[in-house]
């Protein structure tokens, strides 16, 4: 079953096409990708899913619902998730509190908020982190908080904006494995924005190619990185080369 | 019982702090059977008042990181309900309070819904308008006295009179807005740890993020307005009773707004102490300026030059307040 399609999706700064006529299906249980360069409209494409911007033509249908124009909090409640680029994180609350602030979709009282909080946190394994601020912790835990947080609105669809981004190897391979562990336990699906392409590589089923708003390419990670147009756009020759053998092997 | 366990839950807070309060509050109650000047009485009065004034504000402007310069229109109709319907129909305090809460929370529903589809600076400014408006209507409007104001006639009470609340004795008073003030204080005690107030708190710190929550950011906003404008109504209503004199310079003009928004900054913004704090530093030092200049007429306005000077100093060097000096140090030494 689809739980997210996409049709036709156009949105416009001014003058310049920031997705033009995007069209993709997400099925249930499903892990999908997108890459391309800088500016090619990812991050612009999941703020139009995800109801921050309004989209100026085509639709987006969530769980059989149309949600085009509707707002990011009802968006949120209905059960998409997201995470956020730049995460900006408050010096007033705490890992727990942030966590709690997501329970607190759902849950009515603080009790309650505060056994979900403790669970989300184990299952991240950030639980000996609750009582710092956020802004105190090192980037990495930073990534899992705000995973953790949009996690525990208890989404059915996740979408994940560079949270890899800025780490190291070893963090990448993390989080990497945090992510697998969502999808698989916790039967959510995700959508993930990722420079990062070994993430990309061992994670997802599919992947979707933007260039300049438009999607260009579409299929599995391996078919994806032999496409000359996406080589040509993205990835260049030499990156090509190394995923392809790394791939192989 | 949640909702009762958590009014009195004060694991927050330091135990020697919750110590020197549980004193404060014995003191206090013992005060008026204390020797004391007239003086002093009317202060603590002012300081009780403030505190709840700030507490109200705290909760969208502290807690909610709304900048509200435009309380005082909501004391102004707490107190102008009050007096209208104290000397037009002789109506007891205990009906004119709802009546004036319930108005002004309808007004801050009417002026809140333009009013949080802007932000920042943006939004103090309107707030600060909206309420100097209501104040030049209040001041060509003859049913409210115009600018001449209101004066409820205390004579034709014979005191104590506790349905209209009308003392010749302070005293009586005192323990009136005591009891206010403790029922606001358990009433922020459990607001600061409910699911409204950790939304609020997530709008503070990102407004995008808080929506991707699921957080209607408007309406949780509306909804916070209208708490504090209940808590500086409630006030105002008592201010009637209390000052018996209405004008709308004491009750609506701007450097009350102020004032009120000062107390909680100063003290420190979201927390429960804060306000307090703040207004026991901030009403006492009023008092004391303006008995002072009683006598030097040549320095009026130097009240203000002081309040800016406390602006500046806490937006410069601490932007939490002195409860968030107080904090710090806390966690810098963990127990």
């Amino acid at each position: 079953m689809d739980i997210l399609k996409v049709r036709n999706l156009n949105k416009n700064f001014g003058g310049l096409q920031a997705n033009r006529d995007i069209s993709f299906d997400v099925t249930e249980g499903e892990m999908l990708g997108i890459i391309g360069p800088n500016g090619a409209g990812k991050t612009t494409l999941f703020n139009c899913i995800a109801g921050v911007h309004p989209i100026d033509s085509g639709s987006v249908i969530f769980r059989g619902k149309e949600i085009t124009g509707f707002k990011s909090h009802s968006i949120a409640r209905l059960g998409l998730s997201r995470t956020f680029q730049v995460y900006l994180a408050s010096g007033d609350l705490t890992v727990k509190e942030n966590v709690m602030v997501g329970c607190f979709m759902k849950a009515r009282s603080r009790s309650v908020a505060a056994a979900g909080a403790d669970e989300v946190l184990r299952e991240f394994q950030i639980a000996h982190l609750s009582g710092h601020f956020v802004s105190e912790l090192p980037i990495a835990s930073q990534r899992r908080v705000a995973m953790a947080t949009a996690l525990a609105t208890g989404p059915k669809l996740l979408l994940l904006d560079e949270v890899a981004a800025g780490l190291n190897p070893n963090e990448v391979e993390e989080i990497t494995g945090l992510i697998r562990h969502i999808r698989a336990n916790l039967a959510v699906t995700v959508i993930l924005i990722e420079h990062v392409m070994e993430m990309i590589m061992n994670t997802c089923h599919r992947v979707i190619v933007l260039d300049y708003g438009k999607k260009i390419s579409e299929g599995d990670p391996r078919s994806v990185i032999k496409d000359p147009a996406v080589i040509k756009a993205y990835l260049g020759q030499r990156y090509a080369r190394q995923y392809l053998q790394q791939a192989s092997k | 019982m949640e909702i009762l366990k958590n009014i009195f839950d004060f694991s927050g807070s330091p135990r020697y702090g919750l110590f020197a309060a549980g004193m404060a509050g014995l003191v206090f109650f013992l005060f008026p059977i204390l020797p004391h000047s007239s003086f002093s009485m009317s202060t603590i009065i002012q300081f009780f008042m403030f505190s709840l004034y700030a507490m109200g504000w705290n909760t969208i402007g502290g807690f909610g990181g709304q900048v509200d310069l435009g309380q005082a229109q909501f004391l102004g109709i707490g107190a102008y309900t009050t007096a209208v319907m104290t000397i037009r129909w002789n109506t007891p305090f205990w009906v004119c309070l709802p009546v004036g809460m319930s108005l002004a929370v309808v007004w801050s529903f009417v002026i809140g819904y333009p009013l949080f589809r802007l932000r920042g600076h943006y939004f103090a400014i309107t707030s600060i308008a909206a309420s100097l408006v209501l104040k030049d209507i209040f001041d060509s409007w003859s049913f409210v006295g115009a600018s001449r104001g209101l004066e409820i006639p205390a004579t034709r009470y014979s005191s104590p009179d506790f349905l209209h609340l009308i003392f010749t004795q302070d005293t009586y008073y005192y323990y009136i807005i005591f009891a206010f003030f403790l029922f606001g204080f358990f009433f922020i005690n459990w607001f600061r740890r409910s699911r409204l107030a950790f939304q609020l708190r997530a709008i503070n710190s990102n407004e995008e993020v808080a929506r991707s929550l699921g957080i209607n950011a408007q309406w949780t906003k509306i909804k916070t307005y209208a708490i504090a404008t209940a808590f500086v109504s409630a006030v105002g209503c008592f201010h009637a009773c209390y000052i018996k004199n209405i004008e709308t310079e004491d009750t609506m003009g701007l450097d009350i707004s102020i004032l009120i928004a000062l107390t909680a900054m100063l003290g420190g913004m979201g927390s429960l102490w804060g306000p307090i704090i703040g207004a026991g530093i901030l009403i006492p030092l009023k008092s004391y300026i303006k008995e002072w200049l009683g006598a030097r007429a040549g320095l009026v306005g130097l009240d203000l030059v002081i309040y800016a000077a406390i602006i500046m100093l806490i937006s410069a060097f601490e932007p939490r307040g002195i409860w968030g000096i107080v904090e710090k140090v806390r966690r810098r030494k963990p127990a």
